[in-house]
């Protein structure tokens, strides 16, 4: 009762002195982690450097292939950044606002926290290194979450499937806005999100799936990330709008590296 | 250092070092959708050693720690870590419990504690989702069967720590096996 009686500003000091306790040493068990990583394939057989080298070996022949139609890519990026103007130019004439452009800034995992009431990650960046509340957080492949509370040299990312997660979102070749959520992870590890606001012509056939992607109008992400898959849709309660389950990347919990999306909008510094 | 304040920070420190522990653990199974939630643990019997005031003032420091590492409501096993010692503390006094008997005690405290989030994240307005019910039942499942190893080797720990630290073993003989 004294507990809940105390003022919220006092909590969150002690809330903030907890966290700045607690970082360096999630950073220090994630450094020793990759030191073990390191040391560990120091040790690697000859048959593993063997099938290292043979891999290496296929992504360097890959690496000259792209060199070799490097002329194409010049001229396709031409006449990209000539589109990118005329749309530029399209914009200033009909008042549109400027779109954000980010940049990305990596960051490695320290500890994951993937309960079922709350799920967070931990990053090794912070405050120093132009972290804010509110970027965007992304990983190979698509959302991953969004900053929640930046520390001196620590962040934490609410991740797409905390219940807290909502952002503007449309599916593939449909630009009208419908709302993601996230909804935990299911046992078993399949981490899962909610669809509200679906317009009613929108059909998924028996056995296909549509992707849904976040759309630019939210702010935090660019336009066209992957989230997930919806395989079925129902009616809401209004019977205005459907809503649906959204199975979102099984590796999204797994991962160990993510980009940090820092809007040069609203961040403002470059990295 | 008085002695009771010396067993206060080996018992405080035993505890945070599990809590670390199971973080660590937890950081890596989380990924396929399970949860080790053993705050239960942490009320070990070594408190009846030292008086209650500085026994509640170690509990509540790490039930704090876990409230913040797991993300519970600030306090919730805080509160309840000190409310349930109080209403064991006549128990743990006997001072006569075999490690089976301690373990028994470990997992009813865990279940209460389960139970009692389970039903805080489901009736009252939290920033939290829920404890979805097939998750309740699989990750209190896999912690009632982790329970039993880390609790004979967190009883042992804290008792090897005692020594170390406040010099002190076997004050009563609490544990007979």
């Amino acid at each position: 009762m004294v507990f809940i009686a105390l003022p919220a500003g006092w909590k969150a000091i002690t809330r903030t002195a907890f966290n700045e306790f607690e970082a360096p040493l999630w950073e220090i068990t994630s450094r020793i982690s990759d030191l073990t990583d390191y040391w560990g394939h120091q040790a690697d057989s000859k048959k593993t450097l063997i099938s290292k080298n043979r891999d290496l070996s296929r992504i360097r022949s890959d690496w000259e292939l792209q060199k070799s139609n490097k002329e194409k890519w010049e001229s396709e990026i031409a006449k990209l950044n000539g589109l990118r103007s005329q749309v530029e130019a399209l914009r200033e004439k009909i008042g549109l606002d400027k779109e954000i452009s980010y940049s990305p800034i990596l960051s490695r995992v320290t500890r994951r926290n993937l309960n079922s009431w709350w799920q967070e990650f931990s990053l090794r960046k912070g405050s120093i290194h132009g972290i804010e509340n509110g970027l965007g957080v992304i990983f190979s492949k698509g959302v991953m979450g969004r900053i929640y509370h930046t520390g001196l040299n620590s962040s934490k990312v609410q991740l797409a499937t905390n219940p807290n997660f909502r952002i503007v979102a449309h599916f593939q070749g449909d630009d009208r806005p419908v709302t993601f959520q996230g909804n935990g992870i299911l046992v078993g590890g399949q981490p899962m999100g909610n669809v509200w606001d679906v317009p009613h012509d929108i059909q998924i056939e028996k056995g296909k799936s549509l992707l849904l992607e976040t759309s630019s109008l939210g702010g935090t992400f660019p336009g066209g990330l992957s989230i997930g898959w919806v395989t079925s849709l129902e009616e809401s309660g209004d019977g205005l709008f459907k809503n649906g389950s959204v199975l979102l990347p099984r590796d999204i919990g797994k991962v160990s590296e993510v980009t940090i999306l820092l809007s040069k909008k609203v961040g403002g510094k470059e990295p | 250092m008085k002695a009771q304040n010396r067993i206060l920070c080996s018992l405080t420190l035993s505890n945070l070092v599990l809590i670390g522990c199971i973080a660590l653990v937890n950081s890596f199974i989380n990924p396929y959708g399970f949860f080790i939630y053993l705050p239960g643990l942490l009320c070990v019997h070594q408190y009846h050693w030292i008086d209650p005031y500085r026994g509640l003032i170690s509990l509540l420091i790490c039930g704090f720690m876990w409230d913040h590492f797991f993300f519970h409501t600030f306090g919730f096993h805080a509160f309840l870590l000190s409310l349930l010692f109080l209403l064991i503390r006549q128990f743990l006094h006997s001072a006569k419990q075999t490690r089976q008997q301690i373990l028994y005690l470990h997992i009813g405290i865990n279940s209460s504690l389960a139970v009692a989030w389970f039903l805080t994240t489901h009736l009252m307005q939290t920033e939290f989702g829920i404890w979805k019910i097939g998750r309740f039942f699989s990750d209190l499942f896999l912690s009632s069967i982790i329970i039993i190893p880390i609790s004979f080797w967190h009883t042992q720990f804290s008792s090897k720590l005692i020594d170390l630290l406040a010099g002190l073993k076997n004050l009563d003989q609490p544990v007979s096996r």
